[in-house]
């Protein structure tokens, strides 16, 4: 389940995006303030934006200046644009349009903000590890993925696959991946250092987040996994290297001759 | 003017100092989905008419993008088709006879039926009207779509058919490079899987981005390569389609003589008619630079009477007209031109440049300077700033020897001069059934 912010100040639009969303959880904006103030607080995966939420300002500019705080974050217009403006939304970085017409149509709508929600860091930790860990277990990661920033631990974790903790525990030990308490601060961890790379938010911010109480606590989870100190965390090599960090310490089940092959 | 935000103007919605439209295009990846079909406005974004047309290109593609993530039994049939009705409403607003609406209420129609063969070709189609029309961006966004419809569909053939347009399109935006790669994998994948139609249509690309490379002869290699294939294959219509190749590639090198004889070689084991017109036309022209009108003009009047397609159609009516122009019938060059004239609006853009240029040199010719300088004009409008194209390159050398008052630059030989193939084959020409080219 990830959180949806939406700045959609007609009803029906509400009542459209509402219906389209489930399992997401939705927070509603009432300005492009409060909007931006939400997402710096809030774990949104995934924002929702009326072009004409609010009178004299040009919706794709505000979104132009919401990509460049929170570059990571998708950010899908809504609304009647014309031509120019979808040419300017594309040049703003909206990563897609629900148009009004369309928008009574659950089944698309949920399509866009699934596809939307699918640019988090799923895909990039999928890329490393596809190919050398079993089916169940990327499932595992999958939903322990899409839940961190719903500050989900270890007991919900076996409950959601319908185990119990020990067992969930010996599962990880056969696929050859970190115990699950580790695993989830690995998770943390990195969706930590993806969000660090949108300058619209701070470590304290980011800390808050992910359930830690304070910036130095979720300072503490990067050292213990990432290791380094004072190292700069706003980079796409920090990233990088903690993925491929991640991924050594995930030995995999598969055979590396069957990964070869 | 204190407090006065110089970012909108009166309406308080629409920027006045843009400060989207100069920054730089995002990649396919990183834009939404069918968000490349607007690069087509880079420049020209505040142009109404324009952007209501990228739009609905926008739109008509959507629905094929939900095909491509989820296939064509992945997509719920009620969403699907409430998607293309409320496209298709959005169509209504333009005119009712607009190319563009029929070419994208075509594509609808072939989307909703759900047929992966039909809906690829539907989406070719529209790529092929947009390259025609200059839209560049969009014939490519059409194209990649049909592509990964193609392969998801597991559609070799098709798959072969739209990596040769993207070759195509590359070329007609002047990217040689990316043209002569994607022209390289189009030769290869249509090997790979036995389509040789394919494969002597992927040479002709590749010989095309040789050419623009200033290497004729590498290209004339290629083709004569794909010709001995063609020939170990003892399959007519693909010597046929070889042969087409070549003559093309002569007609584009000015070899007159060599159009005529690859021409007429072609010409009667061509399956398709659409082929065979256009070899009638490259005939047309090099028939008259010949000298040899008589043939040059059955040529053009084979095509206009018998083709459907209205782009060959006004591209035989000028080459007609030119023909009259430089033989001094100064009734049979106005009416002629009148028709042609008259033919012009349905056909794509690059079809009324290039018919523009003829019905400017046939001006010329006859004298008739303010409406030859018109006509060119209107070709270099109708070209746009992509693109060096050889319409463009033969338009701005007649418009500079108009400008300069030199004699008109008739490429007309006489006819004593021609080659005794070249005869032979004109009075064949002569006699040619009607029948050749069919209508279809």
């Amino acid at each position: 389940m990830a959180i949806i912010a939406a700045l959609l100040p007609n009803s029906t639009d509400r009542e459209y995006l509402n219906a389209a969303v489930p399992p997401h959880q939705v927070l509603w904006a009432d300005s492009w303030r409060e909007l931006l103030r939400m997402v710096r607080r809030q774990p949104a995966g995934v924002v929702v934006i009326d072009l004409h939420a609010e009178t004299r300002k040009d919706g794709a500019l505000r979104v132009f200046r919401f990509t460049q705080r929170y570059p990571l974050t998708p950010v899908i217009a809504w609304g009647d644009a014309d031509g120019r403006e979808l040419f300017r939304l594309g040049k703003a970085g909206a990563i897609d349009v629900i148009f009004s017409r369309n928008a009574d149509d659950p089944m698309l709508v949920r399509e866009i903000l699934e596809l939307a929600h699918g640019r988090g860091l799923w895909p990039l930790i999928e890329a490393q590890l596809r190919s050398r860990i079993d089916g169940d277990a990327l499932d595992v990661l999958r939903y322990a993925t899409d839940h961190i920033a719903d500050q989900i631990q270890v007991p919900e974790l076996a409950v959601s696959f319908d185990v119990s903790i020990s067992t969930l525990e010996r599962r990880c030990e056969r696929w050859r991946l970190p115990t699950p308490g580790r695993l989830l601060l690995w998770l943390r961890v990195l969706h930590g250092l993806r969000w660090l790379m949108e300058p619209g938010r701070s470590v304290e911010s980011v800390g808050h987040q992910l359930g830690y109480s304070s910036g130095a606590a979720f300072r503490r989870a990067i050292k213990a996994t990432i290791g380094g100190r004072g190292n700069p965390m706003r980079s796409t090599e920090v990233l990088e290297r903690a993925l491929t960090q991640f991924a050594g310490e995930c030995g995999g089940s598969i055979p590396i001759s069957q990964v070869m092959a | 003017m204190w407090g006065i935000n110089p970012d909108f103007t009166g309406d308080g919605m629409t920027a006045r100092y843009d400060r989207l439209a100069p920054l730089e295009s995002p990649n396919r990846e990183h834009a939404f989905p069918g968000w490349s079909v607007f690069r087509d406005l880079e420049g020209i974004e505040r142009d109404a008419d324009a952007g209501r047309r990228a739009r609905l290109r926008f739109l008509a593609l959507r629905p094929a993008y939900r095909l491509v993530a989820r296939g064509f039994g992945g997509v719920p049939a009620d969403s699907f088709d409430r998607q293309i009705d409320r496209v298709r409403e959005e169509l209504g607003q333009l005119p009712s006879r607009d190319q563009e609406r029929s070419a994208l209420a075509a594509l609808l129609n072939e989307l909703r039926s759900r047929e992966p063969q039909q809906s690829i070709v539907a989406l070719l189609a529209v790529s092929e009207f947009c390259e025609a029309n200059g839209q560049f961006a969009a014939a490519e966004e059409y194209a990649r779509v049909s592509l990964d419809l193609a392969r998801r569909s597991r559609e070799f053939q098709l798959s072969n058919t739209a990596t040769r347009s993207l070759a195509r399109i590359a070329l007609a935006a002047g990217s040689l490079e990316l043209a002569g790669q994607r022209a390289q994998e189009a030769c290869d994948h249509a090997l790979a899987t036995d389509d040789r139609g394919e494969w002597i249509r992927s040479i002709g690309e590749l010989a095309a981005t040789y050419r623009g490379t200033g290497d004729p002869s590498l290209a004339r290699d290629a083709l004569l390569q794909a010709l001995k294939r063609a020939r170990e294959w003892g399959n007519d219509a693909l010597i046929g389609l070889a042969f087409a190749q070549l003559c093309r590639h002569s007609a584009e090198s000015g070899q007159a003589e060599a159009v005529v004889e690859y021409g007429w070689s072609s010409l009667r084991v061509l399956e398709r008619n659409e082929d065979r017109a256009q070899v009638l036309t490259l005939m047309g022209a090099a028939l008259n630079s010949l000298g040899l009108t008589r043939a040059a003009d059955r040529c053009y009047s084979l095509v206009t009477m018998r083709a459907n397609s209205p782009a060959l159609r006004v591209v035989g009516l000028a080459g007609g007209t030119l023909i009259a122009a430089e033989v001094g019938d100064r009734d049979r060059y106005r009416e002629r031109r009148t028709a042609t004239m008259r033919e012009l609006g349905p056909a794509h853009r690059a079809a009324r440049a290039a018919a523009h240029l003829e019905l400017g040199r046939a001006a010329f010719v006859v004298g008739d300077h303010d409406t030859a300088r018109e006509h060119l004009r209107e070709t270099l409008a109708l070209l746009g700033p992509h693109g060096a194209t050889p319409t463009r390159v033969r338009a701005e050398e007649v418009l500079r020897a108009l400008e300069q008052r030199t004699a008109p630059l008739s490429t007309q030989r006489s006819s004593d001069a021609a080659p005794d193939q070249a005869r032979r084959i004109a009075a064949e020409l002569e006699h040619l059934a009607d029948s050749l080219v069919i209508a279809e």
